[in-house]
């Protein structure tokens, strides 16, 4: 989730100079703590911090007003760690997960407290209906390979497939050699820092594999949660167990219910008590619920939205592929036989909560009322609206076809783990509903919708058909000159959820889904997974792109600023122009100019001269926005936009 | 209105983010576009050819054009002017919401954005076109001059959907950039209004029953006064423009604001009159970002035969095309009487009785669930 900063020019609201003063107070305590003798870059670094944490200005603004403690404390906590930050000296962009002061200050915090606390006798989880809890021996579990019912992704991304299977054997959830003992699920509870697509680290609690270090957004499945391979498959009725540890110096809990509420009305599992430090797992037996999805996690609400969360899926005994419940006569009769599946989890975070759980680190409940939760990161499994769109575990791609045929679209499992009501909108088809809350839907009446509601803890399985799209017109056909790869996204139309970090649109809960064209087998059969050679076209450029992502994304590199001074100003379409540039960068605490940079603007390119500048004349037909674009090896790329006003 | 040179610093890396979306610009020939369809005879010709089940024998070509204006202002009660944007129709009409589309099933559709200088698309909220005619940035392309959006709406499906910008869409919705979409079913003359002797159907191929003599359509929008002040790529390059807190301050049906002493909306198009014996057709759209609940007086039997642009069934019909199962209703109360933000639901309304009926929306936050402004209106029966 590292991403690049970006630095904001004004805070939105007022009470932004209030912020910007106490961040700027908290960034000069961080420097002088981080580096004695370096105020001066500090407090530079605290102002640019404190613009970076300009959002804070209206919780701060809420704070000066309500003189809430909790409200203030958090604040002040979380304008101390973006000082904190930016005193690092490397900037936010280079602080990966788990990475910089902000880690080391909170392994520390757990060190310490680690040596203070007694080792709880892991005896003393609980035992409760339904579910039995004990702490597993030492002996540890071998992990073992095998297959699932659902197949492989087939060749053609051979690489892909293999560098999942790699990547899900590393995650420690493999499947079962032998399915006579279910192997165990087994979940780490832990903490940590992940960077967001603003550069903002932001603190979680959470669940991850036993050699993970950070929490995992949503936690490992339990299940075989989509189109990859690599999980075993939960079958209703069938024993599972989970085995859990727990790296924090407080105790957890660990909940699965069947209904769709806060705390636990109908659970399968728990509320079981996960003691500080366990280090011997505690072991979490309990028979397979009916087939549909569900959320593990902490009880606690506060912890639960902290990242302490994951989805269980539970396969249907006796039913096709890719079905969410078998069939049966007060159940909705599913007429084909379904192609793939995913989960989408959705889910908010506030960045307030997690420096309150950063500070209060041997609180296992946290005190932060409903009202104050003010989402400002908004994720579909864990990624925002740049990851999401080329993801393979949340991204369909599915073959074009007739949806009277025997196999059609994907199942999505949609999942709220956090407390707002989203709304799911499909662009390109319509989806049914299939199961609410692991409740098949009857029969009598179906909802094909473009918009699903998802309440908090709700989840709702759907079915999207993936047909042509009805009202197209050129129609989807071979003729078609997209016909190769149609997008479609989906999103979250509670608009809010679009943005992250208060702006940033759309880099919040927004994926895609994609149609291929191309030929289905005569026989109407769709090959596993639906890998039609169209469709594997498709996975591999995704792939492509994600790599491509990660390749920028590992680039390290000098960051530039440009200004631009348009002659006569403004700048209008239809007359002749003299843009200035110059280029700058912050070196030693001071800003240098950056000589020899390409500047490409307007169909022309220059390069700044010694100091740092450079020049273009242009006359643009039209008003709108015009990209300038400057490179430099060993600096990141930059891309500005300059407005053109309407010519009078 | 000319706009002030404004900068932007952009430190995002454009290929990472892709936060600056291709731009269509100047798509004034029809012909650049693929399968573009120039005149009435030429569409005639094309769908004639087309199978049984996609309707070959429905469908005229209607034209609408849409203008970006952003000099829009509305006074709400208590005085305070509100910047808004919109789209102005082909003959200079501008409203909040922005005008209707109305079209009839099998209708090839061909909706002219016209964006003058700035990016923006129009998406069309339930239609499913190819995905250059979807009006979405990174599928596709922003326009900044003009672009004709061409889509046909499926004889099989008729119903209630809108349609909006989909540009920095958080601020562009709420800026006033969607206006209602409605299909009526083939062969129905979508600028008619219903009435005792030319009743209208709710979907296609409705049974009788569900005929409805007066109609209305209900954008149930909210005003988070702070937003209106923002411009048009507020938050885009790594700002913090506050568009994920939401705090809305006026409630509005079609664009009227409740006033602060709770009298119900009179205005014609919110309230519905109708006569005893009459069926009237209520199509609500969610256009603001926070779920809403819309209380109907159980005496006005409010039953949902149409959600999304479908008609409510009793079988999976994965086709999309009507082809298994029958149209069947459900009182509203079995969703609880609550949208999600944009949603739609068409409510068949048959009054047991005469008299003034209050209906009451309630916005409700989108997390803590409590209702943060009510707008209230009524239904009278005659």
């Amino acid at each position: 989730m590292t991403s690049a900063t970006t630095t904001p020019l004004v805070p939105a609201r007022a009470g932004a100079s209030l912020a910007a003063l106490l961040a700027l107070a908290a960034a000069g305590f961080a420097g002088l703590v981080e580096r004695p003798g370096s105020v001066a870059s500090a407090v530079v670094a605290g102002l640019a911090s404190a613009l970076a944490a300009g959002w804070l200005a209206r919780r701060l603004a809420t704070v000066a007003v309500l003189g809430g403690p909790v409200r203030a404390a958090a604040a002040a906590a979380v304008a101390l760690i973006a000082a904190a930050t930016a005193a690092v000296g490397s900037g936010a962009a280079a602080l990966s997960a788990g990475d910089g002061v902000l880690a080391a200050l909170s392994s520390t915090g757990a060190a310490l407290v680690l040596g203070l606390l007694v080792t709880t006798p892991a005896a003393t989880a609980l035992l409760v209906p339904g579910a039995r809890a004990r702490v597993a021996g030492t002996r540890p579990v071998p992990a073992a390979r095998g297959t699932t019912r659902r197949g492989f992704l087939q060749a053609g991304a051979g690489s892909v497939a293999s560098a999942a299977v790699a990547g899900a054997a590393a995650r420690g959830l493999v499947p079962d050699e032998a399915a006579a003992v279910a192997r165990p699920f087994r979940l780490k509870i832990t903490e940590g820092d992940i960077t967001m697509v603003d550069g903002s680290p932001v603190f979680f609690r959470g669940f991850t594999t036993p050699d993970g270090t950070v929490p995992q957004l949503p936690g490992p499945p339990l299940g075989n949660p989509g189109p990859l391979p690599a999980n075993p498959e939960i079958t209703e009725g069938e024993p599972v167990r989970v085995h859990i540890t727990n790296d924090t110096p407080r105790d957890h809990t660990f909940l699965i219910d069947r209904a769709g509420d806060e705390g636990a009305t109908d659970p399968v599992v728990g509320p079981v008590r996960i003691p500080a430090n366990t280090t011997t797992p505690v072991e979490i037996s309990f028979t397979a619920p009916a087939a549909g999805t569900y959320i593990y996690r902490d009880a606690d609400r506060n912890n639960r939205l902290l990242g302490m969360h994951g989805v269980m899926v539970v396969l249907p005994r006796a039913a096709g592929q890719n079905r969410p419940y078998a069939p049966g006569p007060d159940r909705l009769e599913i007429p084909a036989e379904v192609v793939l599946q995913f989960v989408w989890c959705v889910h908010g975070v506030d960045p307030v909560l997690g420096e309150l759980a950063r500070e209060r680190f041997r609180d296992s409940v946290i005190d932060y009322p409903l009202e104050s939760f003010l989402p400002r990161y908004f994720f579909i499994n864990g990624k925002n609206g740049t990851e999401a769109l080329h993801d393979e575990s949340t991204v369909p791609v599915l073959p074009m076809q007739d949806a009277t045929a025997a196999q059609v679209g994907c199942l999505i499992r949609c999942v709220n783990t956090g407390v707002a009501t989203h709304a799911l909108h499909w662009h390109g088809n319509h989806v049914f509903v299939l199961q609410r809350n692991a409740v098949p839907a009857r029969p009598g009446l179906v909802f094909e919708k473009d918009v699903l509601r998802l309440d908090a803890l709700q989840r709702i399985d759907v079915l999207l058909p993936a047909h042509t799209g009805l009202d197209a017109w050129p129609m989807l056909t071979p003729d078609h000159p997209k016909f190769a790869d149609q997008v479609f996204p989906m999103h979250c139309h509670s608009e809010m959820s679009q943005t992250a970090g208060g702006g940033l649109y759309p880099m919040g809960m927004l994926t895609d889904w994609h149609l291929a064209g191309g030929s289905v087998p005569a026989s109407g059969s769709v090959p596993v997974n639906g890998s039609t050679p169209a469709v594997e076209q498709v996975r591999t450029r995704l792939a492509e792109q994600r790599a491509a992502i990660r390749r920028s994304r590992s680039a390290r590199g000098r960051r530039m600023r440009l200004s631009v001074s348009p002659s006569p100003a403004p700048a209008r379409a239809g007359r002749t122009t003299r843009f200035r540039f110059r280029t700058t960068t912050v070196m030693g605490g001071r800003r240098r100019a950056v000589r020899g940079a390409r500047i490409r603007f307007g169909g022309r390119t220059v390069r700044t001269d010694r100091t740092g500048r450079a020049a273009v004349r242009v006359r643009f037909a039209r008003a709108g926005r015009v990209r300038a674009r400057v490179t430099r090896s060993g600096y990141r790329t930059l891309t500005r936009i300059v407005r053109i006003g309407r010519g009078r | 209105m000319a706009e002030p040179f404004v900068e932007f610093q952009c430190d995002l890396r454009e290929e990472d983010y892709r936060v600056v979306f291709p731009d269509a610009n100047g798509q004034t020939e029809p012909d650049e576009t693929f399968g573009f369809v120039r005149s009435e005879d030429e569409w005639v010709r094309l769908r004639s050819q087309l199978p049984p089940e996609h309707g070959p024998e429905w469908g005229t070509l209607r034209r609408f054009v849409r203008k970006v204006f952003t000099s829009g202002e509305i006074v709400m009660p208590d005085g305070v002017p509100i910047k808004h944007w919109g789209f102005e129709d082909e003959s200079g009409v501008r409203g909040l919401p922005s005008p209707t589309i109305r079209v009839a099933g099998g209708d090839l559709v061909q909706v002219r954005l016209e964006a003058r200088t700035r990016q923006h698309t129009i998406h069309h909220h339930g239609i499913e076109p190819d995905m250059d005619n979807d009006g979405v940035g990174h599928s596709s392309f922003e326009v900044t001059s003009d672009y004709t959006y061409q889509w046909r709406a499926h004889p099989a499906n008729a119903g209630t959907f809108f349609y909006h910008c989909h540009v920095n869409t958080t601020l562009h919705v709420q800026m006033g950039m969607f206006g209602a979409l409605i299909i009526d079913p083939p062969g129905t003359d979508p600028n008619a209004p219903p009435s005792r002797e030319n009743p209208k159907k709710p979907v296609t191929d409705a049974p009788d029953e569900w005929s409805y003599h007066r109609e209305a359509i209900w954008a149930l929008y909210a005003i988070d006064p702070a937003w209106h002040e923002l411009s048009h790529a507020a938050g885009m390059c790594g700002e913090d423009a506050g568009l994920h807190d939401f705090q809305p301050r006026y409630f509005l049906i079609n664009g009227h604001a409740q006033t602060a002493d709770g009298s119900p909306i009179g205005a014609p198009g919110v309230a519905i009159e109708a006569e005893l014996g009459e069926t009237i057709f209520l199509r609500l759209v969610n256009a603001n970002y926070f779920p809403v609940e819309v209380s109907l007086d159980d005496a006005l039997a409010p039953m949902i035969v149409e959600s999304d642009g479908r008609g409510l069934r009793d079988q999976l019909d994965l086709s999309g095309l009507g082809l298994r199962g029958r149209y069947v209703s459900a009182p509203w109360s079995a969703v609880g009487g609550r949208l999600a933000p944009a949603e739609r639901y068409g409510l068949l309304l048959k009054p047991r009785s005469r008299g003034t009926y209050p209906v009451e929306v309630r916005f409700r936050h989108w997390i803590t669930q409590e209702v943060v402004g009510v707008a209230r209106t009524t239904v009278t029966v005659r």
